[in-house]
């Protein structure tokens, strides 16, 4: 996972600073290719936000579950070996 | 032996040129073009493509088919003719729309073979029935790590502008389209789209920021040389086809309610069994002709076109002046899986052979030319709304097609009564007897019958 996200990291930077000269038989215009790097940017930018957002959601919920269970445990006594034996 | 005569629209890219022989559509490839030509075949994509529906078919050909005219090219390859060739400025929202999408659909999946087009003009979409197709095989070419989308801009003033202006405007894009062949610019668009657009982030920057951006490069090269040393991941690249697919097919044009004819339907001065008559009589002329190729001349939402296909037509092409009869008629027979393309037409002023030498593109004549023709309720629109006189309009029709069906609609019609309700009848020539005499003057009349009580006649016509 840490892996993708330095993945993306490392495309969004390319976009923005590589360079090499574009050919075609078509001009495709100044404006045109200093939008398509912005629009890249944004939208690998946009990736990597709605990627940690997900992680951000995932880690709540867990935090919200893992803290249930603490207040289960902690809250009244719990019968151990029936839990692990349903966890396998 | 025939001689191969070259497509006078076909000379921008240097990579190769259309020819025709007879029937039969040729394409050369040139030695500059060949490695790429090539290249892009060993990746697998056209037989894809092809598969798809998204590419037009092509087999290797002999190239002394085409003697000196491929001398000097590398290789020759034959494509099949279309039923009809229309232009941009014919369509409907509904088939710029699905044009649209079909040349990013095709460009996402050429990408993914690493492979990408050379341009992006609309002109190299045509159409099956409601289905498009892209024609230009040698727009497919290598795709280079980190090269920018070259078709971008022209992609905007071709597809995404013309879509806006209805979109955002409800101005349809055909009379500009036609007058202005290389498509609408961000910056002309941009003067002319309100404030509150800005909103939407897909117009503010594919509208308003590139048109900006394109103004500052015009007044200094610092932008230019700026632009020169960018580079765009192949991430971006699929980002930016990916996020314009999804935001043109949620486009609709402007509400603006039913217009006149998408009401027709409901709205004329037959009767349910009149409307049978009037049926009956059109299937038995398809039946007895069919017609590889049928125009439909005043479509309207395509019932006729519809009926003639079930009764034995091959394809079907509706000429209408109507953009929201136009807009039904094409959902319409994309839904139904029909072969029938409704564009747009103004009879009075159809498209003109135009573009360089006034030969790159032809005129609706030059490429109208069908096995059959209807013309139903159309005639007296021409002769009274548009003053055309009755028997130009009926030369008109008969040039189309050898045989066909043209439908007289009486004066005192409640139909063409409100035609003439604000307006003096200046037509008193317009009668059934004079639209007979021209017929019979042009072709010879296989039929006629009566097919409503306020006295709407049919003639099937056939020139040969």
């Amino acid at each position: 996972m840490r892996a993708t996200v330095r993945h993306t990291l490392w495309l969004s930077f390319a976009c923005v600073v590589f360079a090499t000269p574009g050919y075609a038989y078509l001009d495709p215009g100044t404006g045109s290719i200093l939008l398509q790097s912005l629009l890249a940017s944004v939208a690998v930018a946009m990736g990597v936000l709605r990627f940690h957002w997900h992680s951000f959601k995932a880690f709540l919920a867990n935090f919200v579950a893992s803290s249930a269970v603490k207040e289960k445990e902690t809250g009244e006594a719990v019968d151990t070996e029936s839990e692990s034996q349903s966890g396998q | 032996m025939a001689t191969a005569t070259s497509e006078p629209g076909s000379f921008r890219d240097n990579k190769g040129r259309i020819y025709y022989l007879g029937d039969r559509v040729f394409r050369t490839v040139a030695p500059v073009g060949v490695a790429d030509f090539e290249a892009v075949r060993a990746t697998g994509l056209v037989d894809e493509l092809v598969a798809a529906g998204l590419l037009i078919r092509e087999d290797r050909a002999d190239k002394a088919l085409l003697g000196d005219s491929a001398a000097a090219a590398s290789l020759v390859i034959e494509h099949p003719r279309l039923p009809y060739v229309s232009y941009p400025y014919e369509w409907s929202f509904e088939g710029m729309k699905a044009a649209a999408l079909a040349h990013l659909e095709l460009h996402q999946k050429a990408l993914q073979k690493n492979v990408t087009l050379s341009d992006a003009t609309a002109f190299n979409m045509q159409f099956r029935g409601t289905k498009p197709v892209f024609i230009d095989s040698l727009s497919l070419r290598m795709y280079d790590e980190g090269e920018f989308w070259a078709g971008h801009r022209q992609f905007c003033e071709h597809f995404v502008n013309p879509l806006l202006l209805r979109s955002v405007l409800g101005v349809p894009h055909n009379a500009w389209f036609r007058g202005a062949m290389e498509g609408i610019s961000a910056e002309e668009l941009s003067q002319l789209l309100p404030w509150r657009s800005r909103f939407s982030w897909n117009i503010l920057t594919h509208v308003f920021l590139q048109a900006r951006l394109q103004r500052a490069s015009g007044s200094a090269d610092k932008a230019a040389k700026r632009a020169e040393t960018r580079r765009l991941a192949k991430i971006g690249f699929e980002q930016i086809l990916h996020t314009l697919h999804r935001w043109i097919s949620k486009l609709e044009p402007r509400k603006s309610g039913a217009t006149v004819w998408q009401n027709y339907a409901n709205d004329n001065s037959y009767v349910d069994s009149e409307t049978e008559h009037k049926r009956d009589f059109v299937a038995e002329f398809i039946r007895n002709v069919k017609p590889e190729l049928l125009f439909d001349i005043g479509c309207n939402t395509g019932d006729y076109s519809f009926l003639a296909l079930e009764s034995g037509a091959r394809h079907a092409v509706g000429l209408d002046f109507d953009h929201g009869a136009l807009d039904f008629a094409f959902r319409r027979a994309s839904d139904l899986d029909v072969d029938f393309l409704p564009l747009h037409l103004d009879a009075a002023n159809p498209s003109p052979s135009q573009g360089w030498m006034q030969k790159e593109r032809q005129g609706l004549m030059q490429r109208a030319r069908g096995d059959g023709v209807l013309a139903l309720a159309v005639v007296h629109h021409l002769a009274i709304s548009k003053n055309l006189p009755l028997q130009e309009v009926l030369d008109w029709i008969v040039g189309i097609a050898p045989k066909g069906v043209i439908e007289f609609v009486p004066k005192h019609d409640p139909m063409v009564q409100r035609l003439l309700s604000l307006r003096e009848d200046i037509f008193p020539g317009y009668s059934e007897e004079s639209f007979r005499d021209s017929i019979a003057a042009r072709a010879r009349v296989v039929k006629s019958s009566v097919v409503s009580s306020s006295g709407r006649a049919l003639y099937w016509y056939d020139r040969r």
